[in-house]
C-alpha cells in the first residue's frame, strides 16, 4: 500500500517536475540558440565606417571579374558581327551556339551572364541601401560619395548591358527580399531612365582621372563617357521584346539625346585630362598585355587578377581572343578561338597602324617564331599572349585587363552626334583626331566632299547597300561605320552599334560569301527580329511565372 | 579408479530403490529468466511424460506441483529459448536460466535512450547481425553492412579506398539535402566518420531506428533513420588476450577493354583522313597506313595495367577483455594497412579503445570509453579533379602509343618523353603513370573521442543516467603538384593544405522509470540534451616551390598564394523529451513518446520543434487460439505513426550574411564584401512523418521468421535549397518548401535450414524496396539538375509527381543511314549524294539535328515534341533511365560442421539504372590524339574509311562495310557534340558473390595444450563474381550526387578489386 503511494507521487510528480523545468529551460535557453556567426559580417557591421563600406564596394567590382562574366563569357556576346566570330559551328552549348545564333534557350554561358549581371546589380542595390543609412552619408562625406558614386556607375553599366543583352527585364533598385524576388518584365525605357539618373548622379560624386588614377575603377570621365554611349543607344534602333519590331524613338527626342551627348563631349574637353595614349596605337595595346596603366586614353578597364592561376577572379584576354601560341612557348599558350573575317584586310587604307595590329594571321611556335597562316585564317590581334611579361600562372587564365571605355570611342561619339545634330565639320573633325593617331589619311578638311567619301567607297571598302549615302550625312554615317569598325574592333561595341543603327541583319550578310568559307555562320542563322535579344534562360522562365512563359521574340 | 566407479554404480542403484519407495506430491516454485536476465513472461513448465502443466507469470515466476518430488522432470520452455529439462531432486526452487535459440526474439534492442527486448518493441529496427560481420575482414564496417539489413542501402561511390560511402534507410527523404541517418555511437551523437572508424570486430550491436515512431525520440536528427552502435565491453570472468589478425591480396576486378595500339592508330588514320595538313602528321607519327598493321600489331601500353597493381592489405589487432563482479574492462589497439589498387595509394589506420563499466554500488554504475583513431590515405580517387578530366578518363584515353620512334617502355616510364599531349582546344592529357607519381593527394583523419555515463538508481525502480561525451576530428587534405605533374608542368610546383576541424559535446541526462504488477508493465522515461558542434577551416596554399623534396612540410619554401581561407561554423542543439511505453499482458504494447528541440540553425521565430510519436503491437501469438493453431511460434503485428526531423543544413541559413570575396585591384588582389544569401527568418524544420507497419511472423519454434514491413513516409517543409530566379541575384535559398514520399516494403527472412549435432545451416534474406515521389517543389513543375560531369549540361529531371534521381537526355534510336539522305545518279549510272555546299540533305521526314548538320553514320535521336517537328532539339530530350532499384537486397548462408564454418553473402539490385558518364566522355574519339574504349571499335562504330584507307563517299561503299553499325562516326564523336543520350544510360542490374568465409577452429581439446582457449583460422574472397550486363567498372557506383538528385551516375568511378584474405584469431 505504502509502495503504491509512492509510486503514484512519483508518477504524477516527476512528469509535472521535468515539465516545468522544460519550460523554464526553453525561455534561459531560447538566446543560447541565437546565431552569432564568427566568421561574416552582417549588414550593421559593413555601413560602419567608410573603409568597411569600401569593402563592400570591392564586392561590387568582384561581380565583373572572373572567367564567367567579363574575363570570358562576355567575349562570345558581341560575336558574331560583320567582322569576328568564334571558331568552330558545332554546337557547343556555349560560345559557339552564341557566336553563330544557334543558340538554345538553355545556353550555359547566357544563363551565367544574366546570373552575373543581376548578382551585381544586386550587390549596388545593397550598398546603396546601406550607405544611405550612414551617417557620413547625411553629412556629405567625400569618401562615402565616392562609394556611392562608384556604385551607381556599376550598376548603370549592368543595368546597360541587361537591357541590350534581353530588352525588358525584370528590374529593381531596392535590396532583394524573398517576396521581390519573382518579378515581372519592366519594360527597358523604365530602365533607360534609371541608367541616366544613375549616371548623371555618379558623375557630380566622381572626380577626373589624373595621371595617377587607376583606371580599374570609376571615374568622372568613365560615367560620362558610358552615359554617351546610354544615350547614343536610347536614341538608336532595338529589338522591342513585346512587338517583336524594332523601335525608334522620334526625332524631336532623338535629337535631345545627341545633344546630350555632345554635353558630355564638351565636359571633357572642359576638363581636359583625357586624349590619346601618348605611346601610339601599338603601344596602347601591348600596355594592357603588360598590365601597364594609362588614365589619359583608357576611361574604365574591368580588372583581372589571378594570384596563382585560379580563374575567380581572372580573364581569359590575349589567351581565348588572339593568335595561338604554343604552349610550350615561355608566355604560355593561346587558343585563337576568334577568327577575323579575311576581307577586311583590304579594307584599311595603306599606311593605317591599325591593320596590321587588328588582325593578325601567323601562330607562335614553341620558340616564338611566327608560323604564317593561310590568307583565310586571322586572329584578332589587340591582345597576343607573347606580349604579356609575367610567367604564365595558368595555361588560360591571365591578369590582361579588358578596357571597356576608350577615349578614341568618345572622340566617335561625339562625331555621330555632331553628324546627326548636322555639323558635319565638327564630326569630320574627330573622325580625323582618330585616324591620325593611327597614322591613317586623313580627310583634307578644307575639301569636305571630296576625298573622304572616295575613300571609304569600294574597291578599297565593301559597297554598302545598307547605308544611304547621298548626303553629307549619309556619307559620314558611312564614314563612322567602317571607322568604329577599324577602330574599335573586337572591343564589344561593334554588334551593338549594328543594332543601333538597324542594319545588324544586313550587315551580317556583307560577307556571306567571305573567303573563310563556312566557318562563319552566322549569314546563315542570323534571324532579324530574334537575333538581336539573347533568350532568357530557360531555368529563369520555369522557376518565375511572373515572366508568364514567355521568352524574347523567336525562342 | 574402477573401484570407485563400480560403488557408484552400485550406490545408483540402492539410491533408485530407495527413491521408488520415497515418491512423493511436492511443490515447486521458481523462476525463469533468460541469458540477458530478462524474465521470461508465459513461459511453459511441462512435468515430462505427463499432461501437468503451468505457465509463467509476467515476472516469470511459476508454481508447479509434481508428481514425485525426486524423479520428476521440469521440461521449460519459451520461444525463442532453448528447451531446458531439470530433475526436481527434492528441491524446492528451481530457478532457471534459458539460453536463447534465436536472436529475434530475445535480443536487446536499442530504442534510444533505453533498450528493450524484441518482443517487446512496437516501432521498426533492424538489427545486424554483428557475428557475420566480425567474419568479414574490411576495413571499413559501412561497406561490411552493404545488403545486411533490410530497407538499409549501402553505397561506396566509387571502389578507392577513400570513397565516399553513403549509408540511406528507407530512400531518404530530403531533396537536396543531407540524407545521412543520425548515428549514435555509446550513446553519443557521432558522426559518419568516426562510424566508419569502428573496426567491426569491436561492435557489439548496431540497431538500425528506421520509422518515425522509433526515431521521433531523436527528433529533429531522425528523418533519416538513426543507426545505434553499442561497442564491446569487458564481460564479467577471466581475462582474455586476444589476436586477430589477416593478410590480403587483391587485384582489379575487372578492367574495361579499350584500343590496343593498331586499332588506336587506325582511328587516328580516319580522324585525320580529311585533312591534308593532318594526313601528313600522321605520316610522321605513325608511318604509311598501308603499314598500320606491321607497325603496330602487339605494340602499345594499356594503362590500366600500369597504374592498377596487385595490392596487399595487413591488419594486426590485440584485445584484452575481462572483468570482476564490480568492474568490467576492455581495451584494443588495432593496426592496418592497406595498399590501393591505384599505384601511389594506400591506407594506414591505428586504432586504440578502451572501455570501463564500474558499479560502485548496488545503485550506482559508471562507465567510461576512450577511442582514438589515427588513419592517412594517400594517393586518390579517380573522379575527382576537374570536370573535363577526371583521372580515370585519363588512364583510359591516354594514347597506348607514342608513335614509331619511342617503345613501349619509355612510353610507360620516362617523364621526360613528351608524356603530354594536347587536343585541338588545347587541353592537355599526362601519362597517368606520371601523373599519380607526382601528384600526391593525402588524407589524414584523426578523431579523438571519450565519454562515460553515471547510472544512479534513485528509487526503487528510478533510474538516473547522464551520458556525456567529447568528440575531437581533424581531417587534413593535402595536395601536392610535383615538378613533373601535369599541373606543375603547365604552372610551378604547388601545393594546397585544407584544415578541417570538428569539436562536439554532448550531454544527456535521462529518468527512467520502470513499473510492473501482474499483467502491467509500464515504462516512462524522460531526458534532456543538449549538443554543442562547432567547425574550424583552414586552407592555404602555394606556389613556386624550387623543387620536390620538402614540399608542403616547408610552405614558406614556396610563394603564398591567396587561396589561404578561414572559417568557423557553429551549432547547438537543446532538446527535452520523454517516452512511455505500456505492456498489458504480454500481448498488447503502446509507445509514445514526444521530443521538444531547439537548433540554433534556424529563424528567430522558428527555433523549437515538436516531434511526437506513437505505436502499438500486438502479439497475436500469446493469444489462447492462436496458440492452438499451433502455426506460429511468434506472431506479432505493429503499427506506428510519427513525426521526426531534419536539421541538415549548415548553419547561419536565416541570416543576411555577408562573406568575403577577392577583387582583382592594381595587379593585386583587395578583399571585398558581398551579401552572400538572402535571409530566411521563417527558416524551420523539415517535418517527416511515416506510417509503419510491421509483422513478425515465426514458425517451427523460431527456425523460420518472416518480418514484412510496409511504410509510408511522407516529408513537408522540405528544406530545399530551392532555385531563385536568377533575377533576384540570388541562385539560391534554403526554404521550407515541398515535400516527398517515399513508400515501400522490408522484408527479413531468417531461417536454420539444418540444425543437428554436427551440422547447422543457417540463411538470412533481406530485400527492400523503396518508391520516391515528389509531392511538391518550390513552386516550380518541374526542374534539370546538372550532375557536374565532363558534359557541363543538365542530365537528370526533377519533377513533381515523379521520383528522384530521373536521368533525362535524347533516346538514341540508331544511326542515320545512307537512304536518309538524298541521292542522285552521277550521270554513268552511280548513286552518288546530293550535296548543298558540302552538305548532305536529309530526305523528306527524316528529322535533323539542330545545329548540327548530320552525315552518314551520326546519332539519330528520338524526335518527340510537335512543336518543332521534323527538328531534333532539346525539346526532344525526355527521361532516359531512372536510378532507383525495383528491389536490392542480400542473402547470406551460413554453415558450421563441426569445426568448420563456411559463410556465403551475396547482395544484389533490380532494376536501376546508370548514367555511364565515363563511356560518353571516354568515347569522344573524334578528337585528335585520345584513346577510347573498345566498344567503339570497327566492328561497332560507323567507319569512312575503306580498308584501302580510302574515303568512303557512295552510299554503296558505305553501306558495304557499315551494316548493323551501332556506334557513331568519329566526326560526331567531336569534342563539341556533347549530347547526352540513352546509348550512355545502361542497366544497372547485378547480383554480387560479395563475400565467402570459410574458417576452422581448432578443437579446444587441442588448443587447450597450447593454452590457447580458441584459435580460428579463416580464408575470405571478396567480390569474387558479380553478374551484371553493366559494361563500366561495377554497377555499385554513384560518384556525382553532392546534392542528392543525381544518384546514378558512373563518371570516372575507381574500378573495384577482388580480394582474397587470410587470417586467424586466438584467445587465450
Amino acid at each position: 500500500m505504502k509502495a503504491t503511494f509512492k509510486n503514484k507521487n512519483i508518477k504524477t510528480v516527476f512528469p509535472s517536475l521535468v515539465m516545468s523545468l522544460m519550460v523554464v529551460l526553453q525561455v534561459s535557453c531560447s538566446d543560447l540558440l541565437l546565431e552569432q556567426p564568427e566568421s561574416y559580417y552582417d549588414s550593421a557591421k559593413i555601413f560602419e565606417s567608410a573603409n568597411k563600406a569600401q569593402l563592400g564596394l570591392n564586392g561590387v567590382y568582384n561581380s565583373l571579374a572572373g572567367i564567367e562574366h567579363y574575363g570570358q563569357w562576355e567575349m562570345a556576346i558581341p560575336t558574331s558581327d560583320d567582322m569576328y566570330f568564334i571558331s568552330g559551328t558545332n554546337s557547343d552549348g556555349s560560345r559557339r551556339d552564341i557566336s553563330h545564333y544557334q543558340l538554345s534557350t538553355s545556353n550555359a554561358w547566357v544563363t551565367d551572364l544574366w546570373k552575373n549581371k543581376y548578382s551585381g546589380i544586386e550587390r549596388a542595390n545593397n550598398m546603396l541601401t546601406g550607405l544611405k543609412g550612414m551617417k557620413e552619408y547625411a553629412n556629405g562625406d567625400e569618401e562615402i560619395q565616392r562609394i556611392e558614386g562608384e556604385v551607381l556607375f556599376l550598376r548603370a553599366l549592368l543595368s546597360f548591358d541587361l537591357i541590350r543583352y534581353w530588352g525588358d527585364v525584370p528590374y529593381k533598385t531596392e535590396q532583394t527580399t524573398f517576396e521581390t524576388s519573382y518579378l515581372p518584365r519592366t519594360d527597358k525605357q523604365v530602365v533607360y531612365d534609371q541608367i541616366i539618373a544613375d549616371l548623371n548622379k555618379s558623375k557630380t560624386l566622381l572626380k577626373w582621372a589624373t595621371a595617377g588614377t587607376n583606371t580599374e575603377r570609376a571615374t568622372q570621365g568613365a560615367a560620362r563617357a558610358l552615359l554617351m554611349r546610354v544615350y547614343l543607344h536610347r536614341a538608336g534602333y532595338s529589338l522591342d521584346s513585346k512587338t517583336a519590331q524594332y523601335v525608334i524613338k522620334d526625332e524631336t527626342e532623338r535629337q535631345q539625346y545627341f545633344q546630350l551627348v555632345l554635353d558630355e563631349y564638351q565636359a571633357f574637353l572642359d576638363n581636359g585630362f583625357h586624349g590619346f595614349c601618348a605611346d601610339g596605337y601599338e603601344q596602347l595595346w601591348k600596355n594592357y598585355c603588360e598590365n601597364k596603366v594609362d588614365p589619359k586614353e583608357s576611361l574604365f578597364e574591368i580588372a583581372f587578377f589571378t594570384p596563382d592561376g585560379g580563374k575567380a577572379t581572372a580573364g581569359t584576354w590575349a589567351t581565348y581572343i588572339g593568335p595561338i601560341i604554343s604552349s610550350s612557348y615561355k608566355s604560355g599558350r593561346a587558343n585563337g578561338f576568334f577568327r577575323v573575317i579575311p576581307e577586311w584586310f583590304n579594307y584599311y587604307a595603306a599606311g593605317d597602324l591599325r591593320r596590321d595590329l587588328n588582325m593578325c594571321n601567323f601562330d607562335i611556335d614553341a620558340n616564338g617564331n611566327q608560323v604564317p597562316k593561310n590568307n583565310k585564317t586571322y586572329y584578332p590581334g589587340k591582345w597576343r599572349r607573347y606580349w604579356v611579361k609575367d610567367m604564365p600562372k595558368d595555361p588560360n587564365n591571365t591578369d590582361v585587363n579588358y578596357v571597356f571605355l576608350r577615349y578614341s570611342d568618345v572622340l566617335l561619339m561625339a562625331a555621330e552626334a555632331y553628324n546627326e545634330r548636322g555639323n558635319s565639320t565638327e564630326a569630320v573633325k574627330l573622325i580625323n583626331q582618330v585616324r591620325a593617331r593611327a597614322n591613317a589619311p586623313v580627310w583634307d578638311e578644307n575639301a569636305v566632299g571630296g576625298k573622304y567619301t572616295d575613300l571609304f567607297k569600294a574597291p578599297q571598302v565593301a559597297d554598302l547597300a545598307y547605308i544611304d549615302d547621298s548626303d553629307m550625312k549619309g556619307k559620314i554615317r558611312t564614314a563612322l561605320y567602317w571607322e568604329r569598325g577599324f577602330e574599335l574592333c573586337y572591343e564589344g561595341t561593334r554588334k551593338y552599334d549594328l543594332i543601333r543603327w538597324g542594319i545588324l541583319a544586313d550587315a551580317i550578310q556583307l560577307h556571306k560569301n567571305t573567303r573563310f568559307g563556312a566557318g562563319y555562320a552566322a549569314p546563315k542563322n542570323f534571324q532579324k527580329f530574334k537575333h538581336e535579344l539573347l533568350p532568357i534562360p530557360l531555368n529563369e522562365i520555369q522557376i518565375n511565372s511572373n515572366l508568364d512563359n514567355k521568352n524574347n521574340p523567336g525562342y | 579408479m574402477k573401484k570407485l566407479k563400480h560403488f557408484f554404480v552400485f550406490g545408483f542403484f540402492i539410491l533408485q530403490g530407495m527413491v521408488l519407495i520415497a515418491q512423493k506430491q511436492a511443490e515447486v516454485i521458481g523462476k525463469i529468466v533468460d541469458s540477458e536476465g530478462l524474465e521470461a513472461p508465459g513461459a511453459t513448465i511441462v512435468v515430462k511424460g505427463t499432461q501437468t502443466g503451468t505457465v509463467a507469470d509476467y515476472e516469470g515466476n511459476y508454481k508447479i506441483t509434481v508428481p514425485d518430488d525426486q524423479r520428476s522432470v521440469l521440461v521449460f520452455s519459451f520461444v525463442g529459448l532453448e528447451t531446458k529439462e531439470v530433475r526436481v531432486n527434492g528441491q524446492k526452487v528451481i530457478n532457471v536460466v534459458l539460453e536463447s535459440s534465436s536472436v529475434m526474439l530475445n535480443e536487446v534492442v536499442s530504442i534510444g535512450y533505453g533498450t528493450m527486448r524484441r518482443r517487446d518493441i512496437t516501432g521498426s529496427v533492424a538489427s545486424v547481425d554483428t557475428k557475420e560481420l566480425e567474419k568479414v575482414p574490411v576495413s571499413s564496417v559501412s561497406q561490411a553492412l552493404n545488403g545486411r539489413i533490410s530497407g538499409v542501402n549501402v553505397t561506396a561511390s566509387e571502389g578507392s579506398l577513400d570513397a565516399q560511402v553513403s549509408i540511406r534507410v528507407r530512400g531518404g527523404m530530403s531533396i537536396t539535402q543531407g540524407n545521412s541517418p543520425l548515428y549514435i555511437i555509446d550513446g553519443f551523437p557521432s558522426e559518419e566518420s568516426a562510424f566508419n572508424s569502428l573496426n567491426a570486430s569491436d561492435i557489439e550491436s548496431i540497431d538500425v531506428l528506421k520509422d518515425a515512431s522509433s526515431t521521433a525520440i531523436y527528433g529533429s536528427r531522425g528523418a533519416n533513420g538513426v543507426i545505434v552502435v553499442t561497442t564491446k565491453g569487458g564481460k564479467e570472468g577471466k581475462a582474455n588476450i586476444s589476436y586477430e589478425g589477416y593478410y590480403g591480396i587483391k587485384n582489379i576486378a575487372r578492367k574495361l577493354d579499350v584500343f590496343n595500339a593498331e586499332e588506336f592508330v587506325f582511328l587516328d588514320y580516319e580522324r585525320r583522313n580529311n585533312d591534308a595538313s593532318a594526313l601528313n602528321k600522321f605520316k610522321t607519327y605513325f608511318g604509311e597506313f598501308a603499314d598500320i598493321h606491321t607497325n603496330f600489331a602487339d605494340r602499345g601500353v594499356n594503362w590500366q595495367d600500369e597504374t592498377f597493381r596487385e595490392a596487399y592489405s595487413r591488419s594486426h589487432k590485440v584485445n584484452v577483455t575481462g572483468g570482476v563482479k564490480t568492474m568490467n574492462y576492455s581495451g584494443s589497439f588495432t593496426h592496418q594497412e592497406e595498399d590501393g589498387l591505384m599505384v601511389e595509394s594506400g591506407m594506414r589506420k591505428d586504432n586504440l579503445r578502451f572501455k570501463l563499466d564500474h558499479k560502485m554500488s548496488n545503485r550506482v554504475r559508471v562507465s567510461a570509453n576512450l577511442n582514438y583513431t589515427d588513419q592517412k590515405t594517400s594517393g586518390m580517387g579517380t573522379s575527382e579533379g576537374g570536370t573535363n578530366f577526371g583521372k580515370m578518363t585519363h588512364i583510359i584515353m591516354y594514347m597506348p602509343t607514342l608513335g614509331l620512334l619511342a617503345t613501349d617502355e619509355e612510353l610507360r616510364t620516362n617523364p621526360r618523353i613528351n608524356n603530354l599531349i594536347t587536343d585541338d582546344d588545347g587541353n592537355t592529357m599526362q601519362n597517368p603513370v606520371i601523373s599519380a607519381q607526382y601528384e600526391t593527394n593525402d588524407k589524414e583523419l584523426r578523431i579523438f573521442n571519450g565519454g562515460g555515463s553515471l547510472e544512479v538508481e534513485l528509487l526503487k525502480n528510478l533510474k538516473f543516467k547522464s551520458t556525456n561525451g567529447m568528440l575531437y576530428r581533424i581531417q587534413r587534405n593535402s595536395v601536392f603538384n610535383g615538378s613533373e605533374s601535369i599541373n606543375a608542368k603547365r604552372t610551378s610546383i604547388n601545393g594546397s593544405i585544407q584544415n578541417n576541424e570538428v569539436g562536439k559535446f554532448s550531454t544527456s541526462n535521462v529518468l527512467t522509470y520502470d513499473w510492473k504488477k501482474r499483467q502491467h508493465k509500464l515504462s516512462l522515461m524522460a531526458g534532456q540534451e543538449y549538443i554543442k558542434t562547432w567547425v574550424r577551416n583552414l586552407g592555404v596554399s602555394a606556389t613556386n616551390f624550387p623543387n620536390d623534396d620538402i614540399g608542403l612540410n616547408d610552405l614558406s619554401l614556396g610563394l603564398p598564394g591567396v587561396l589561404s581561407s578561414y572559417f568557423n561554423d557553429d551549432d547547438i542543439l537543446l532538446s527535452f523529451f520523454t517516452r512511455a511505453y505500456y505492456n498489458l499482458s504480454e500481448k498488447y504494447m503502446f509507445t509514445v513518446s514526444a521530443r521538444v528541440d531547439g537548433s540554433s540553425k534556424f529563424g528567430k521565430s522558428n527555433k523549437w520543434g515538436l516531434f511526437p510519436s506513437a505505436s502499438f503491437a500486438w502479439r497475436a501469438s500469446e493469444e489462447e487460439y492462436i496458440k492452438q493453431l499451433g502455426i506460429f511460434s511468434d506472431l506479432k503485428v505493429r503499427l506506428g505513426y510519427g513525426a521526426a526531423g531534419n536539421n541538415n543544413i549548415p548553419s547561419y541559413q536565416s541570416l543576411g550574411l555577408w562573406s568575403s570575396v577577392n577583387t582583382p585591384l592594381f595587379e593585386g588582389i583587395t578583399p571585398g564584401y558581398v551579401l552572400a544569401q538572402l535571409p530566411n527568418d521563417r527558416l524551420a524544420w523539415e517535418s517527416n512523418t511515416t506510417f509503419n507497419i510491421g509483422f513478425d511472423f515465426g514458425f517451427f519454434n523460431q527456425r523460420l521468421t518472416v518480418s514484412p514491413e510496409l511504410y509510408v513516409n511522407r516529408s513537408d517543409n522540405l528544406l530545399i535549397k530551392s532555385k531563385m530566379p536568377l533575377s533576384s541575384g540570388f541562385e539560391y535559398m534554403y526554404r521550407n518548401i515541398g515535400s516527398t514520399q517515399n513508400s515501400g516494403i522490408d522484408l527479413t527472412i531468417n531461417s536454420v535450414n539444418v540444425t543437428n549435432k554436427n551440422f547447422r545451416w543457417t540463411s538470412t534474406l533481406t530485400l527492400s524496396h523503396n518508391e520516391n515521389k515528389i509531392i511538391s517543389l518550390s513552386g516550380e513543375q518541374s526542374y534539370l539538375e546538372t550532375s557536374g560531369w565532363g558534359y557541363k549540361q543538365s542530365d537528370y529531371l526533377v519533377a513533381v509527381g515523379r521520383s528522384i534521381g530521373l536521368m533525362y537526355g535524347f533516346k538514341t534510336v540508331g544511326l542515320y543511314q545512307t537512304d536518309d539522305f538524298v541521292t542522285e545518279d552521277d550521270g554513268s549510272g552511280n548513286m552518288v549524294f546530293k550535296m548543298d555546299g558540302g552538305k548532305y540533305i536529309l530526305k523528306k521526314g527524316v528529322a535533323s539535328r539542330a545545329n548540327v548538320d548530320v552525315k552518314p553514320g551520326y546519332w539519330k535521336f528520338a524526335d518527340t515534341d510537335d512543336a518543332n517537328e521534323g527538328v531534333i532539339d532539346d525539346n526532344d530530350r525526355q527521361v532516359i533511365g531512372n536510378a532507383t532499384p525495383l528491389f536490392h537486397g542480400g542473402l547470406n548462408n551460413t554453415f558450421v560442421y563441426k569445426n568448420f564454418d563456411l559463410s556465403l553473402f551475396m547482395n544484389f539490385s533490380y532494376g536501376n539504372d546508370i548514367l555511364n558518364a565515363t563511356k560518353l566522355f571516354t568515347s569522344l574519339f573524334g578528337w585528335n590524339n585520345k584513346n577510347t574504349l573498345a566498344l567503339n571499335n570497327a566492328e561497332n562504330r560507323w567507319v569512312t574509311v575503306g580498308s584501302d584507307g580510302q574515303p568512303l563517299l557512295t552510299p554503296d561503299a558505305m553501306n558495304s562495310i557499315n551494316s548493323g553499325k551501332t556506334v557513331a562516326q568519329w566526326d560526331d564523336m567531336e569534342s563539341g557534340n556533347q549530347v547526352i543520350h540513352s546509348w550512355g544510360v545502361e542497366d544497372g542490374s547485378f547480383l554480387r558473390l560479395a563475400n565467402i568465409t570459410f574458417g576452422y577452429t581448432l578443437p579446444v581439446n587441442i588448443t587447450k595444450k597450447i593454452f590457447v582457449e580458441n584459435l580460428r583460422l579463416y580464408a575470405s574472397a571478396n567480390n569474387l563474381y558479380t553478374f551484371t550486363k553493366y559494361t563500366g567498372f561495377d554497377p555499385e557506383v554513384s560518384t556525382r550526387n553532392s546534392t542528392g538528385t543525381t544518384p546514378g551516375v558512373d563518371w570516372g568511378a575507381h574500378p573495384r578489386s577482388r580480394s582474397f584474405v587470410f587470417g586467424l584469431s586466438i584467445t587465450f
